[in-house]
C-alpha cells in the first residue's frame, strides 16, 4: 500500500464524518428542543464546550504532526531520523526542456540510499519520478542557481518514469522520459 | 423600489456584484476551457492552454472575489459603523480601476499569450524565448493598476474606520489613531498597557463590532499582498521593459531564485491564508447572528481568533516550498508545517462558534443566505484539512503540483468555501439593498444543489487522479487520467447550470429595467 492510499482513506472518512454532521446538524437546528435551550452566556472568557474543542483539535494536530513526522512515513527515516549512506550520487543537468541523465537509464540495486543531484541552467523545473502505473514516487523542484539534492531508497525493483514536475514554460508538458530509472 | 430611490453607496455595490458576477462567469468559461483540454487536449495549443491557466485564477480572484467584496464592504462598513464612506469618490475609481487592471491582464493571455501562470517562477516571466516579451510587460501593468487599486481601497477602508464621519443625527465616536489602530491589531495595546488601565478601558479592537475587526484585521494581509506583488511586478518590468525597447536584456540569474521565490510566496500567501480566512469568518460573525436572531457565541474568544489568524498569516508560507530542497530544514519544519497548522486551530475555532451560534439559535429559518453560509462551512472544513495534509514535510514529497492541491484543496476552498460565502452576502444583502426577496426560491435550491453537487464531483475527481499520480499544470495526450477528467467535466457543467440559476433569478429579482438602469445610470446621483 501506497501511503496516497493512506491519504486516501484518512480523507474518505474525514469527508464521510463531515457530511454525517453537517446532516445530523441540519436536522437538529430545524427542530427547537426547550429543555435545552440556553440563554446568552453570562459569564466572560472561554465558554467549556468552547475550550474542550479546542483542546481535541490540538490533540489531534499533535497526533498528526507525530504521525507524519515518524517512520511510518517511510522517507522520514531518512530525510529526518537518520543520515544516510549513499551508494551512488547521479547528477542531471536540466535545461531546454530537457534532462540530460548522466547514463540512460540510470541502474541501480533497490533498497540502496541513491542520490539525485539536479541542476538548471535557465528555469525552474520540477523533477517527480513515477511507476509505471503512473503513481508519484516523490517529486522535487529544480531551481536554477542550486545543486537540488535528493536522497532516496527505492524498495521496489522496476522501470520507473521521469517527468518535470513544475511549469516551465509551454513545452513543460513534453518533458518526459520513459524508463529513465531502471532499479534492480 | 425604484432606481432613483436608491443611494450613491447602493446602487455602487449592485454594480459591484454585477461586476464580480460578470468575472465569475468569465472565471467558469476559462475553467471550462481546460477542462475540455484536459480531455481533448489538441482542442486548444499550449500556448493558449497555458495563457488561460494564467488569467484564470487573476480573474477568480481580483475580478470576481475582490469586487465582490468591495462592494459588500462599501455598503457593510459604514452600515456597521454608523458612518459614511470617506471617501466617496474613490468607490467609482476603485470600481474603474480593479475592472480595467484585470481586463489588462486577461488581455495580456488573449492578445500576447502570456503563459508564465500566477506563481510567475523567477525566471520565466522573463525568459522571453519561452514568454512573450509584451505579455509581460502588459501582464505587469494590468496587475500593478489592480494592486495599486487594492493599496487604494483598503486606505479607504481604513480611513471609514478612523476618521469616522457620524451620519446625521449620530453621536460622534472617539477617534483614535492610525498607530492606535495598528497596535491593536496585532494586539500589542493588551502587552503595553498597564492592567489597571486595561480595567478601565476597553481595548481598542473590542469597541468596534466583530466584522469590521475581521475587515481591519484581514486587510493589513491585504496590504502586504498587493505591496509584495507589486514589487515583484516591479522587477519583471525592469527586465521586460528594456528588452522590448531593443535595449539588450540583463541576466536574470543575478535575481536568487529560492529568495524570490520565498518573497513572491510570502505576499502572494497573504490572500490565501490570510485575508481570506478572516474576511470569511467576519462575514459569518456578522451574517450567521443576523440572520438566527441570536448573539454570536463566545465574542471574546472570537476576536483573538482573529488576532491569532493574522498573526499566524504572517509565518506560514513556506508551506508553498516544501518541495524545494535549498529551503532550510527549518523553515520547512516550523513555518512550513507547524506554523501552517495552527490555521486549523484558528478555522476550527471559528466554525466551531458560528455553528454553535445557529445552533443555540433554534430552530431557525433556511434562508438563501443561510443554507449558503452552512455551505461555504462545509467547503472550508473539506478544503482545510486537505490543504494542511498538503502542508506536510513528509506527505508534500506525493502531493506537491499534483491535482490534489489544485483540486481537493484549492478548488474546495474557493468554490465550496469562499464562492457559497459570496453568494450568502448576495442573498443578505439584496432584501437589505432593495428590500425585497428573491423572486424563486425554486432558483435557489437549484443553484444550491447544481453548484454543490457539481464542486464535489469535480474536486474529487480531481483529487482522486492526484492521488493516482496526476500533476497539475500539465497536459497528457495519452489515456492516462481520461476518466476522472470526463468526471470532473461533468461536475464542471452542473457548476454552469447552478451559477445560471443564480443569473436567472437574480436578473429577474433586480429586474432587467433596474439593472439597466443602474449599469447605465440616466443622471448622476450623490445622495
Amino acid at each position: 500500500m501506497y501511503v496516497t492510499d493512506s491519504i486516501r482513506i484518512f480523507y474518505t472518512i474525514y469527508f464521510i464524518s463531515v457530511c454525517l454532521f453537517f446532516t445530523w446538524f441540519i436536522r437538529k437546528i430545524r427542530k427547537s428542543d426547550v429543555s435545552q435551550i440556553e440563554t446568552d452566556e453570562k459569564k466572560s472568557g472561554i465558554d467549556k464546550r468552547e475550550l474542550r474543542f479546542f483542546l481535541i483539535l490540538i490533540s489531534i494536530i499533535i497526533l498528526a504532526h507525530i504521525i507524519t513526522i515518524s517512520n511510518m512515513v517511510p522517507w522520514q527515516r531518512w530525510r529526518l531520523w537518520s543520515k544516510p549512506i549513499v551508494v551512488k550520487t547521479y547528477n542531471i543537468e536540466v535545461s531546454d526542456y530537457n534532462f540530460k541523465f548522466p547514463e540512460e537509464p540510470i541502474t541501480f540495486e533497490k533498497n540502496q540510499f541513491v542520490e539525485f543531484v539536479l541542476n538548471s541552467t535557465d528555469v525552474t523545473y520540477g523533477f517527480g519520478v513515477f511507476r509505471k502505473d503512473g503513481t508519484l514516487v516523490f517529486q522535487i523542484q529544480v531551481l536554477p542557481g542550486y545543486k537540488n539534492r535528493f536522497v532516496w531508497n527505492f524498495s521496489q525493483s522496476g522501470y520507473y518514469d521521469v517527468r518535470s514536475t513544475e511549469y516551465s514554460g509551454p513545452k513543460h508538458s513534453d518533458m518526459v522520459v520513459y524508463d529513465a530509472i531502471k532499479v534492480l | 423600489m425604484e432606481n432613483n430611490e436608491l443611494t450613491f453607496e447602493t446602487k455602487w455595490t449592485i454594480r459591484y456584484v454585477l461586476a464580480a458576477l460578470g468575472f465569475l462567469f468569465l472565471t467558469i468559461i476559462e475553467g471550462m476551457m481546460m477542462r475540455i483540454s484536459h480531455i481533448k487536449p489538441d482542442c486548444l495549443s499550449t500556448e493558449h492552454f497555458y495563457s488561460v491557466m494564467t488569467v484564470h485564477p487573476i480573474l477568480g480572484i481580483y475580478g470576481y472575489a475582490y469586487m465582490a467584496i468591495m462592494g459588500a464592504f462599501y455598503f457593510l462598513m459604514p452600515y456597521l459603523l454608523k458612518t459614511q464612506v470617506y471617501n466617496k469618490k474613490l468607490i467609482p475609481l476603485n470600481f474603474w480601476m480593479q475592472s480595467i487592471g484585470v481586463i489588462i491582464v486577461w488581455c495580456s493571455g488573449f492578445f500576447t499569450k502570456f503563459n508564465a501562470l500566477y506563481t510567475l517562477y523567477w525566471p520565466l516571466p522573463v525568459w522571453f524565448s519561452r514568454i512573450s516579451n509584451l505579455g509581460a510587460v502588459i501582464f505587469c501593468l494590468g496587475a500593478a493598476i489592480t494592486l495599486v487599486n487594492i493599496l487604494l481601497f483598503t486606505y479607504n477602508i481604513f480611513a471609514t474606520m478612523i476618521k469616522r464621519k457620524p451620519v446625521n443625527g449620530a453621536e460622534k465616536s472617539k477617534l483614535y489613531s492610525f498607530g492606535d489602530y495598528l497596535k491593536s491589531a496585532f494586539g500589542l495595546d493588551r502587552i503595553f498597557k498597564k492592567k489597571k488601565e486595561i480595567q478601565e478601558e476597553n481595548k481598542l479592537y473590542d469597541t468596534l463590532p466583530v466584522f469590521v475587526v475581521a475587515v481591519a484585521r484581514g486587510s493589513i494581509d491585504t496590504v502586504v499582498n498587493a505591496f509584495v506583488i507589486l514589487t515583484c511586478g516591479i522587477l519583471i518590468l525592469i527586465f521586460a521593459i528594456p528588452s522590448l525597447l531593443g535595449f539588450g536584456t540583463l541576466n536574470p540569474h543575478i535575481i536568487d531564485a529560492l529568495i524570490y521565490k520565498n518573497w513572491f510566496w510570502w505576499g502572494l500567501d497573504m490572500i490565501a491564508d490570510g485575508n481570506v480566512l478572516m474576511y470569511a469568518a467576519g462575514t459569518w460573525y456578522l451574517l450567521i447572528p443576523m440572520l438566527v436572531n441570536r448573539k454570536l457565541f463566545g465574542e471574546g474568544v472570537v476576536r483573538t481568533v482573529i488576532l491569532a489568524d493574522l498573526l499566524i498569516s504572517l509565518g506560514v508560507w513556506s508551506h508553498h516550498l516544501l518541495a524545494d530542497q535549498p529551503q532550510p530544514l527549518a523553515m520547512h519544519l516550523i513555518s512550513g508545517q507547524f506554523i501552517t497548522s495552527g490555521e486549523i486551530v484558528t478555522v476550527g475555532l471559528t466554525i466551531f462558534a458560528s455553528l454553535m451560534t445557529i445552533y443555540l439559535a433554534r430552530p431557525v429559518k433556511f434562508t438563501p443566505a443561510l443554507k449558503f453560509i452552512l455551505v461555504s462551512m462545509f467547503g472550508f472544513m473539506l478544503g482545510a484539512v486537505a490543504g494542511i495534509t498538503q502542508a506536510n514535510y513528509g506527505l508534500n514529497v506525493v502531493l506537491h503540483n499534483t491535482q490534489w492541491v489544485i483540486g481537493i484543496h484549492g478548488h474546495t476552498m474557493l468554490l465550496l468555501g469562499l464562492s457559497p460565502l459570496l453568494f450568502a452576502i448576495v442573498y443578505a444583502l439584496i432584501p437589505l439593498l432593495l428590500n425585497r426577496e428573491m423572486k424563486s426560491h425554486m432558483l435557489v435550491n437549484l443553484h444550491l444543489i447544481f453548484w454543490v453537487a457539481g464542486v464535489l464531483i469535480m474536486v474529487i475527481a480531481m483529487g482522486s487522479a492526484g492521488l493516482n499520480g496526476m500533476l497539475r499544470r500539465t497536459i497528457y495526450h495519452g489515456i492516462e487520467f481520461k476518466t476522472e477528467m470526463n468526471i470532473a467535466m461533468i461536475g464542471g457543467i452542473s457548476i454552469v447550470i447552478g451559477f445560471l440559476c443564480l443569473l436567472i433569478n437574480l436578473i429577474r429579482t433586480l429586474t432587467l429595467k433596474t439593472i439597466i438602469n443602474i449599469v447605465f445610470p440616466l443622471r448622476r446621483t450623490m445622495n
